[in-house]
Formats: C-alpha cells, structure tokens, sequence
C-alpha cells in the first residue's frame, strides 16, 4: 500500500482471494460470493474511512466479508435453503476442518445471533484461535470461549434433530 | 474437530500470503506447514487460489468498471469530476505523519462516457479517454506524462508548455485535461505526478523516452500505470 493513501486497486489485488474464498465459504454460493467480492471493494472505493488502518489489511476484510456475507443469509431469507442444500466441498480432502463438521455449521448459521453466528464462521470455517477471533471481533477471549460453547450446544441440538 | 490451537488458521495463511508475517510468526507457520500434512496442504490450496485470483484474464477493467458505477452518482453530483479517491491510509491512526498524508493519485480510463478505475495490466483501446485524478491536503502541481507503444515518450498533461500544472487542494478532484489515446497499439505507460512546487518536466520526458526509470524531483509524488493499448474491438 502506498504511503500516499490506501490503494483499494492494490488491496483488491492482494486480498481480493481471500474475501472471495470466504464468502464462498460461507454463502455456499459462487455467485453471491462474486457479489460480495464486489460490493465490498465497491465499498472500500465509496467509504475509504471504513479502513482505519487499526488493524492489518486481513483483519479488517475478515471482518467486513463476514459481517456482509452474515447480512446477505439473513437479508435474502434463504436460511432454508442453505439448510438443505448439498453443499460442495471448499477446500482439499485432508483439510484439518472436516467437510462434514463446515456444512453443519452453515446449516445453523443463521438460527444463531450476529455474534454466535461470527464466531462460528471463524471457529468452524477458518479454523481461528481463541486469541485470533477475539482480535478480529475485538472482544476478550474469554467471551469467545462463552459464544463456542453455546455453538456447540446448538450445534448438538441441531445434530439430534436430523 | 482439530484443534484450532495446533495448527494454523486461514486468517494466519492469509496474513502470509499478504506480506503481513514475517521473521519468527512467519518461520513458526511455515515450519509447521513441513511437517503437519493438512495445513501443509491447507497452504499449497490457498496459495494456488491466490495465484489463480491474481491471473484472472480480463477481470480489472469488467471490475474497475462495476466499481465506478457503484458510486458513480455521488461523484456525478460533484460535476465533472470523475475520480476515486482514498485519502486515509494506516500509517495516520498512528500519527507517524503529523504534516498531514499526502497526495493520493489515481488513473480513470475508457470510454468517454463509461471511465473507469485503472491500473497496470489493464486494457485500454484507441480512442480511450484517460485522466487523472488526485486528492491532496495542500496546493500542489503535477502533470501527466506517458511514454506508448513505439516508445515515444509526452505529456498528457499539460498538453502543451513545459511546466506543470496548479492542482488546488482538495478531495476527489480531477487534473485540468484529459487525454484521448492515439492509434499507436501496445505498452502504454502512464506517470502522474504531484509535487510541492513546479518542476520543469523535459528531464522526465527524456528519461521515459530512454525507457530509464523516472526519478520524481524531491517533493513528488508518483503513480505509474502501465496499461496495455490495443484495438478497439468490434
Ligand atoms: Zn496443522
């Protein structure tokens, strides 16, 4: 990044993969991942202030993709057929995250609160720390720990009814 | 599940294939991606994509275009100015530059109707409009310089004279003129720069035509965009 400024053309460059990959990640969706992709660096362009430059670049986008990608499941109330729907592997066969264990957890995202529903995507589908998820919400670890054991507890409920 | 403690996170492989690890937290992740096989192939994955992601034919200019579109009507309340610009960078949260940031330059190319954001690697076509934008604190000068296909190297802006042109401060302001690209196919290279104080610009012109890296005079700010001319197509 320029010292001049933030360079969005730059940033999408570089980080543009990973916002697209996560999305797809969570949205399940090769087209509204693309959107996503798109509406935030649309974003970036529009309302540059939104990057404070507190936190690295990665950081920031994490947040961000996860809060849209968050907004999109539940603006386009297709919980339901995300639910149902068979999704596709994301990643390689020996991912230390099992395919399993991901489409579960897409599957009660959005039953969950803004921030039980955050804290899954990081847990569950990118595989973070404690320590990481709470600095990406910027809250304590120790709240993580809360917000993971009720995931799992929902995670459980949601097991014994299929 | 794995234990997210033991191995390593996207958000961590992430960071690395940014640039944002280095010395102990980059040596730590890549050791541990020798000998642990699924996030040594975690990495192997991301990095392919990466790399995949960056070589997309043709996505810059189709993108760049979605992107002006998006906020193309708060820009079009403000007249004619057509430019992107971000004037924050991260280096101001911290204070390191407390005489203010400087300028921010960007490149907008394409039809004359439909310009978009550019930057290297793009594709722009004969008869292309091109101008430069900028965002700065104080009053400056600039110009816009270019060197293209047969390696004739001129000056955008100013179109004519020697001398650079005013740029009063402001956000989100465009150069005085704009340039229409010539049939002349091939590696267009684009130099915007803004400076403290008016520079002559025949010694930057000669170092382009001799394809010699430019030297911004102290007190510039350069961009380079090296974009590719070619036909229009049908
Ligand atoms: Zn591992």
């Amino acid at each position: 990044m320029a010292a001049a400024g933030l360079d969005v053309d730059a940033l999408y460059r570089t980080y543009g993969h990973s916002v697209l990959r996560r999305a797809r990640q969570i949205l399940a969706s090769e087209e509204d991942a693309s959107d996503v992709l798109q509406e935030i660096f649309a974003g970036l362009v529009a309302r540059p202030s939104q990057f404070d430059g507190r936190s690295s670049p990665t950081t920031f986008l994490y947040a961000v993709t996860t809060h849209a990608c968050l907004a999109r499941l539940r603006d386009r109330r297709n919980r339901l057929r995300l639910i149902d729907e068979q999704v596709r592997p994301w990643a390689s066969d020996i991912d230390p995250r099992t395919a399993d264990g991901r489409a579960q957890v897409r599957g009660v995202l959005a039953q969950l609160t803004d921030d039980e529903a955050r804290a899954a995507v990081y847990y569950h589908l990118d595989g973070m720390s404690h320590a990481e998820i709470a600095e990406v919400m910027d809250c304590s670890p120790r709240h993580i720990r809360n917000l993971l054991s009720r995931i799992a507890g929902r995670l459980g409920e949601h097991k014994e009814a299929s | 599940m794995i234990d997210n403690e033991l191995h390593v996170s996207d958000l961590r492989w992430d960071r690395l294939l940014a640039g944002e690890l280095a010395g102990d937290a980059k040596a730590a992740v890549l050791a541990h991606a020798d000998t642990c096989v699924a996030c040594g192939s975690r990495l192997a994955l991301l990095t392919r994509e990466s790399e995949a992601f960056a070589m997309r034919p043709g996505l810059a200019p189709a993108r760049s275009r979605r992107w002006w579109w998006a906020v193309a009507p708060a820009l079009l309340a403000a007249a004619a100015v057509v430019v992107l610009v971000v004037p924050r960078g991260p280096k101001d949260e911290a204070g390191e530059r407390a005489k203010g940031t400087g300028p921010s330059l960007i490149v907008m190319a394409g039809p004359a109707e439909r310009l978009a954001l550019v930057a290297s690697g793009d594709r722009v076509h004969f008869g292309d409009s091109v101008q430069a934008g900028y965002t700065a604190t104080r009053d400056g000068f600039g110009a816009v310089l270019g060197r293209d296909g047969s390696g004739r190297a001129m000056a955008h802006v100013p179109s004519r004279g020697d001398v650079m042109v005013a740029l009063p401060a402001g956000t989100s302001r465009s150069f005085p003129e704009s340039t229409v690209l010539d049939a002349t196919p091939g590696a267009e290279q684009l130099v915007v720069l803004w400076c403290e104080a008016a520079h002559p610009l025949h010694p930057l012109l000669a170092a382009l035509a001799a394809n010699r890296p430019i030297t911004p005079p102290a007190g510039c700010t350069a961009h380079h965009v090296n974009l590719v001319k070619q036909a229009t197509p049908r």
